[in-house]
């Protein structure tokens, strides 16, 4: 039955090449809370700002993508940025206008906002 | 272990499988042992190895294992090494990222599938005292992305069940692993599997209630939302352990969002084999569907669940036989919450062993709870049995805001009981919380500050009881409304001495002789704040007053007597105990022989739309059970159930008018009435409830000059009340059309209603 455990495993690695793919190694990875909650504090409105960035060439090296629900409802929207060699960054209750600056100012001039994160 | 196996079955692919992650903690406490030098040797092995592309080093907050620093945890897998030396890079990029084994000397734990610290870095406050395990991907992983979930070691349970245990195995596992069923009866999981796995008949189902009810409760929605495949994976294993080859997710349609989720998740499931015929080719053939719950809070209960997904009027009925030896259609049937089911995957990877560590001696694993209402950090956390709640409020919560004093949590929904702050140290298990006259239930917790007027939560509480009683058995149908006046007389400064005492007997009398879990639960808000704060009771009686300031509004303009019904009986609750027979022509419009008014050509494009949905439920092996799932789609394109396509309903699948309407108008869901342009629902749940959702739902009756279930005269608005939208979050929240507004004050409500006002008459309608 270990034929099982084959197959698994090639589903996992086609699926992790396929993030690969995608971009996933990117130096900076972009995650926005897209669960209810998020949506309802303004979720949407950000992750287009961010999408809008990446689709005009504004933004190069950038993965984004959708995460559920991290347990943080009183701080939503969240945007986290992963950056390879430093510490993550979790944006607090971001709106449009945060969201452009932090493109500008964080993925663009590569420094954090720390006025805006969770401690 | 299989696992193990199948981890190290191609060491010199590993580094081709997976992309490496390491945190390392650089806190003081770590740089003074020298983790930066670490970091260091780290870099220039991993370069030299030629792994720059494959492995990740992210800098991380505390790890809160201060004694064993410097740390490193490499992920995928949660390897954490302590106590680590610049000098051993050599080796450990050698081994774990060429070779693919962690060095054993270094580890001091490996393997789990949980995310002890959310991703390794900071927000400790909040994720330390956690334990993520049936959210373990919640917030980390694209839940939309299947490829996400295999990532993370996804289907591997799957797969560990079918190619090396038996369905009897799988049983021993859960039951060994002392799983207890986290809708709230704590019932154990794996006995119940077993049970149902003893009982001969040629069909079986398993069942993920998905029905969450609270007000003030929103786990299964998030975990729904945030990682659907681990609900799947965990109910196909269930499937597997009992000899079912179908599944029912029973979800309420307040959750549009959770419901897209898992039909996207279902769907790649099925793509990649997991679901469907001759599961990944072995002789084991399971499939899922998914059924809309309407609106009604005793569907959570088991029996009355199997009834709705049948296409009846959710109610419930006497046990035995239990579900387990007849459920639904009549076969042997597991139903099991959301929760349950994602434990199940863990459970399966981790082994029994690991699982029973974890907790107290009769309740094991973890609990998420839904944390809202006047605290810190609203929520949702996942934290191990046995935590207890001054943890809870004040470590993961961030304590009660504005320099308030806590008074009273809130556990169980309106099942539950108020605990005041002497039991602020009692860790959450099923017992403990029953012994202070609580409930586990399934996980809202709502914490209430000191300016909370306790018999108005419990009047609270038993106007959504008595509102959701199904009115089968007297004593629930009767006590929950007498009590309920008795409380609204206390509140409003017109309560007797006796009247305290006589609340006390009906609720220990309701406990006692109702047939489900809501009946016999619904007294408990009003005995355990009996309990703990009587002397409240007391003062409104006695003084007149409400010594938190809450009912005086209520004191001086609206006077409850005995006999004033139209004060204390929402229109719902007559629908639901009277409405049995076939309502006249003149309520619903509905005409009856041949002659049709022409109809506008608006409904006739409706009318084919709907001719497709329901040719195709027609043709269905069993149409009559897609009753419910009819009126959903009827109502999702005419608006309203429209009496044209009830009709309709009635011929195709052939269920008699009487029995349409008596289905409609049981759910809370269902509106026979159109419905304006902008159908608004106010929240009315317990975080909302507390955070002034009265008020917004004033401010809105005011602003539209309509009541509540009522729609403006120019069509554009429709005012509604809804038991519980689940973003407690941000209470107080109403949704519009699907999109939900929170943090609302007056003016905000105001300036929405306006919005949309001017939107619809710019569009020149």
């Amino acid at each position: 039955m270990s034929d099982l455990f084959k197959l698994l495993q090639s589903k996992r690695s086609k699926a992790i090449r396929q993030m690969v793919e995608k971009g996933y190694l990117a130096r900076y990875r972009v995650y926005v809370g897209n669960a209810t909650c998020e949506i309802a504090a303004g979720a949407g409105e950000v992750w287009d700002i961010f999408q809008e960035a990446i689709r005009s060439g504004q933004l190069k090296d950038v993965y984004l993508s959708a995460k559920g629900c991290a347990g943080r409802c009183n701080l939503e929207p969240m945007v986290e940025i992963i950056e390879k060699n430093k510490m993550p960054v979790k944006y607090a209750r971001v709106t449009p206008k945060k969201a452009r600056e932090i493109i500008q100012k964080h993925l663009l001039g590569g420094e954090p906002i720390k006025a805006w994160t969770i401690k | 272990m299989d696992n193990k196996v199948m981890k190290q079955s191609n060491p010199a692919k590993a580094v081709e499988e997976h992309i490496y992650s390491i945190s390392i903690c650089e806190e003081p406490s770590c740089l003074k042992k020298g983790s930066r030098e670490v970091r260091i040797a780290l870099e220039k092995e991993i370069e030299k190895a030629g792994l720059k592309n494959k492995v990740t080093i992210l800098i991380s907050g505390c790890l809160g294992m201060c004694e064993k620093a410097p740390l490193l945890i490499v992920n995928p897998g949660f390897t954490l090494y302590g106590n680590v030396a610049p000098d051993d890079m050599t080796e450990l990029v050698q081994s774990h990222f060429v070779k693919g084994q962690p060095l054993a000397r270094l580890v001091v734990t490996e393997d789990h599938l949980f995310n002890r610290f959310y991703r390794i870095y900071g927000d400790v406050a909040f994720f330390g005292k956690q334990m993520r395990l049936t959210l373990r991907n919640c917030g980390v992983i694209d839940p939309e992305s299947i490829n996400d979930y295999l990532a993370v070691r996804g289907y591997e349970a799957l797969v560990k069940a079918l190619a090396s245990m038996t369905p009897t195995q799988v049983i021993d596992q859960i039951k060994k692993s002392g799983l207890r069923g986290r809708g709230g009866a704590g019932f154990p999981t794996g006995t119940k599997w077993e049970l149902t796995a003893r009982e001969p008949a040629n069909e079986k189902f398993v069942i993920c209630n998905a029905d969450e009810g609270d007000p003030g409760a929103f786990m299964d929605r998030s975990a729904i939302e945030g990682d659907p495949h681990s609900i799947i994976e965990g109910m196909i294993i269930g499937g597997y352990a009992i000899g079912a080859k179908k599944g029912y997710i029973y979800i309420r349609a307040e959750y549009p969002l959770a419901v897209r989720r898992l039909q996207i998740a279902i769907k790649q499931a099925r793509e990649h084999g997991f679901l469907g015929d001759r599961i990944l080719g072995t002789d084991f053939s399971f499939d899922i569907e998914i059924r809309l719950g309407a609106g009604a809070f005793v569907c959570g209960e088991e029996t009355a669940l199997i009834h709705s997904i049948e296409g009846e009027r959710g109610m419930p009925t006497i046990k035995p036989p239990y579900p387990s030896q007849r459920g639904l259609f009549g076969k042997p049937t597991v139903i099991n919450n959301v929760e349950t089911w994602a434990n199940v995957p863990v459970i399966i990877v981790e082994g029994a062993d690991w699982f029973a560590s974890l907790g107290t001696a009769g309740s094991k694993g973890t609990k998420v709870f839904a944390l809202a209402g006047n605290v810190k950090n609203t929520g949702l956390v996942e934290v191990p049995m046995g935590t207890t709640i001054r943890e809870l409020v004040y470590d993961v919560g961030g304590g009660i805001p504005n320099n308030k004093k806590f008074k009273a949590a809130q556990t169980g929904g309106p099942s539950g009981g108020c605990i005041p702050a002497e039991f602020l140290d009692t860790p959450i298990d099923y017992e403990s919380l029953a012994q202070i006259g609580s409930i586990m239930g399934s996980g809202g917790l709502i914490v209430m500050d000191e300016t909370a007027c306790m018999p108005n939560m419990a009047r609270f509480f038993l106007e959504f009881t008595m509102d959701e009683s199904c009115g089968k058995c007297t004593p629930c149908r009767e006590g929950t409304r007498r009590m309920h006046e008795i409380l609204s007389r206390i509140c409003s400064g017109q309560g007797t001495m006796e009247d305290i005492a006589q609340l006390e007997r009906l609720g220990n009398m309701v406990k006692r002789t109702s047939l489900c879990g809501l009946g016999q639960s619904a007294p408990n808000p009003i005995l355990s704040t009996l309990k703990y704060f009587r002397n409240e009771y007391v003062a409104h009686v006695t003084h007149k007053t409400c010594p938190m300031g809450v009912c005086n509004k209520a004191m001086q303009v609206q006077p409850v007597t005995d006999v004033d019904w139209s004060l204390v009986a929402p229109p719902s609750v007559e629908a639901k105990t009277q409405c049995l027979h076939l309502p006249t022509t003149s309520s619903t419009g509905i005409t009856h022989g041949k002659e049709q008014p022409i109809r506008p050509s608006v409904l006739k494009q409706r009318d084919a739309e709907f001719e497709t949905v329901i040719a195709s439920a027609a043709g269905g092996p069993n149409p009559r059970n897609q009753l419910i799932e009819m009126m959903h789609r009827a109502q999702e394109i005419y608006g309203y159930l429209e009496p044209n396509a009830l009709r309709l309903i009635s011929e195709r699948i052939g269920v008699s008018m009487a029995k349409i309407y008596g289905v409609a108008t049981f759910y809370h869901f269902f509106s026979l009435k159109p419905k304006g342009r902008f159908s608004i629902s106010v929240c009315m749940g317990t975080a909302c409830y507390v955070k002034g959702a009265p008020k917004i739902m004033e401010t809105l009756s005011n602003t539209l000059g309509i009541n509540q279930g009522e729609t403006t005269e120019d069509m554009l608005f429709t005012l509604t009340e809804s038991r519980c939208l689940g973003a407690c979050g941000l209470a107080p929240t109403m949704m519009i059309n699907g999109r939900i507004y929170g943090e609302l004050t007056e003016a905000k409500t105001i300036e929405i209603i306006e919005k949309h006002r001017s939107a619809a008459i710019g569009k020149g309608s």
